[in-house]
């Protein structure tokens, strides 16, 4: 048996050369990358967007939706679970957690940033597409050959966006959403609200429907499909609601245990947020055309 | 209760409510360096008052300030934070960790940012709970008395300046009790260390201070010695138990050991123990507690 030992009690000064911040994120990083569905998810994503682009030029296939449909589920969807287990995974040491320097706001900063693990990985996979698109432009179909290269574009950089939105709404749920199966529920709304934008409803509100959802298609059926049509709204415009959608997620999830100025500061940029949410949805509404049958 | 010179806890009528139930009823205390144990039945509020001294709750009333700072400031509260250490109650660990990993994650999270000086300080407070050997192991393969260690080793980076604990001997076996003795009564000589135990044996062996609590508010507050001394004369040997007794219990000689306010004239007086004590001074409930045991 190995006894505890009285100790010289020297005095150890605490070494604080970098920012806390800086340090617990690169922890919680490492801590993503090693989760073993995040290393799954990865493989799958790397092996897909090699595979399937390759494939594509080699048979000159058109774009199949799985393009922007991989990084969006494998690190949007699957980083949301990953994230909200790192979350709540120091829920049983909390106590002791609540007794250190780091606050709340801090830590949930910290996971925030690990996020980066997941976006880096989907806009690596994503800028791959789009350089090769541009270096060499490919036989589209399947509806892509509706949209300009700049829409093609933003749905890829969107799709990049959901790997980064999906694990920061993780972290917030992780935050508030503190019962069994809260992942699930969320995962099911998110996929549920994606297929119910794709709704044939041509108007302008029917284009704001559409894009409402953190992720949309925006190709409904195939080339074989009598039904394939060209949802409504621009891409473009959408990717500032995307980016919003995503500051709000991290503003809610930081509100948890923030207290004093800091929550007072954090709930004018919840608003700030929401209204630029609103306005780029409405414009990108406006701007974009509506649902096109092809 | 005035207060002591170079106070580094002091509360002032501090009271903590849950719901209609005063958990804390107007305590007012100080602490200085040294080691001082808190004894009082389960619901007593000693861990309320625990968790107040480690700045995770806040009285309801009252003024508490610690370290000199008041924690009801973020600011202040932070910093106190820097110094101090925490093991709670009850502590569970983030699943996949070992022990090293979540001393050292805890380290991160009390700001040692310096890789190479965390290590070592993490290496170091493992080597003083004499975990050093398992610190690689998964906590969840470890043994309850292991992972209480490894909660203690946390509590321990940094030589904090104020050390809370919550039944930090739970689940140790008699030797690894008597090396943690060691541990605090050596943290005891610079910092401000208070634990709460059911174990009277710890608080003899290792406190200068005693202070118990009931029902929400201090009943004893003093030394050893002295809260020893008040059980004088109060504790006797019969063949069998004493009518009237306190509390009375066979012992492993045969013999009843008898706690009572009056001790029969020709009753064989035995030297009390901090236990027999605290027996006496919370009375009737002790005794409650002890039929309901025996029952």
């Amino acid at each position: 048996m190995t006894a505890i030992t009285a100790h010289d009690t020297a005095v150890v000064e605490r070494h604080t050369t970098r920012s806390p911040l800086a340090v617990l994120a690169r922890y919680e990083a490492i801590r993503f990358a090693r989760h073993p569905l995040f290393l799954i998810c990865a493989g799958l994503l790397a092996y897909g967007s090699y595979q399937v682009h390759a494939d594509m030029y080699a048979n000159e296939d058109p774009a199949p939706l799985e393009l922007s449909l991989s990084p969006a589920f494998l690190m949007g969807l699957m980083g949301l679970v990953v994230a909200y287990r790192l979350t709540r995974s120091t829920r049983r040491a909390q106590e002791a957690i609540e007794g250190v320097p780091a606050d709340e706001p801090t830590r949930t900063a910290a996971l925030l940033l690990a996020c980066l693990v997941p976006f880096s990985l989907a806009a690596l996979a994503m800028a791959h597409v789009i350089i090769a698109w541009h270096v060499e432009p490919m036989s589209w179909g399947n509806g892509w050959d509706y949209f300009s290269s700049a829409d093609r574009d933003a749905m890829m950089v969107a799709a990049a966006l959901a790997g980064l939105g999906g694990p920061v709404l993780g972290v917030c749920l992780g935050r508030w959403w503190r019962w069994p199966g809260a992942t699930l529920l969320a995962t099911v709304v998110l996929v549920a609200w994606s297929i119910l934008t794709l709704a044939p409803w041509d108007s302008r509100l029917g284009n704001a429907w559409h894009m409402s959802s953190p992720f949309v298609l925006w190709i409904t059926g195939s080339d074989s499909d009598p039904d394939l049509g060209a949802m409504g709204g621009s891409p473009v415009w959408r990717l500032g609601y995307v980016v919003a959608l995503i500051g709000l997620a991290a503003v809610t999830a930081l509100l948890h245990g923030a207290t004093g100025r800091t929550r007072e500061t954090l709930g004018r940029w919840l608003v700030g947020l929401g209204i630029v949410a609103v306005a780029f949805l409405v414009v990108a509404s406006l701007t974009g055309p509506t649902l096109v049958m092809l | 209760m005035t207060a002591r010179p170079n106070a580094t806890v002091a509360l002032t009528g501090v009271t903590r409510r849950y719901g209609s139930t005063r958990a804390l009823d107007g305590v007012d205390l100080t602490m200085s360096t040294g080691v001082t144990g808190l004894l009082g039945p389960n619901g007593a509020g000693k861990t309320t008052l625990l968790r107040m001294l480690a700045t995770v709750l806040a009285p309801t009333d009252g003024r508490l300030r610690l370290l000199g700072l008041d924690p009801s400031d973020p600011a202040e509260r932070t910093d106190v934070r820097r110094s101090l250490g925490y093991l709670p109650q009850e502590m569970g660990f983030p699943s996949g960790f070992s022990a090293f990993r979540f001393v050292d994650y805890m380290a991160v999270l009390k700001e040692w940012t310096d890789r190479d000086a965390r290590h070592d300080e993490v290496r170091r407070v493992l080597d003083m709970v004499g975990l050093r050997d398992l610190a690689a192991k998964r906590l969840r393969t470890l043994s309850g008395g292991q992972r209480r260690r490894a909660a203690l080793a946390q509590a321990l980076i940094g030589d904090p300046r104020l050390l809370v604990l919550d039944e930090p001997t739970t689940g140790l076996d008699p030797e690894q009790r008597a090396s943690l003795r060691g541990v605090l009564s050596a943290a005891g000589h610079d910092a401000t260390v208070v634990l709460a135990t059911h174990q009277t044996e710890d608080v003899a062996a290792l406190c200068e201070r005693v202070i118990v609590v009931d029902g929400g508010t201090v009943r004893w507050d003093g030394t050893v010695q002295d809260l020893v001394a008040s059980a004088q004369g109060r504790v006797w040997l019969a063949d069998a138990p004493t009518p009237g007794a306190q509390s009375s219990w066979r012992t492993g000689t045969g013999r009843h050991r008898n706690v009572g306010t009056a001790a029969p004239p020709d009753a064989e007086l035995v030297e009390p123990t901090v236990e027999d004590a605290y027996l006496l001074l919370l009375g009737d409930r002790a005794a409650a507690a002890q039929a309901e045991v025996a029952a």
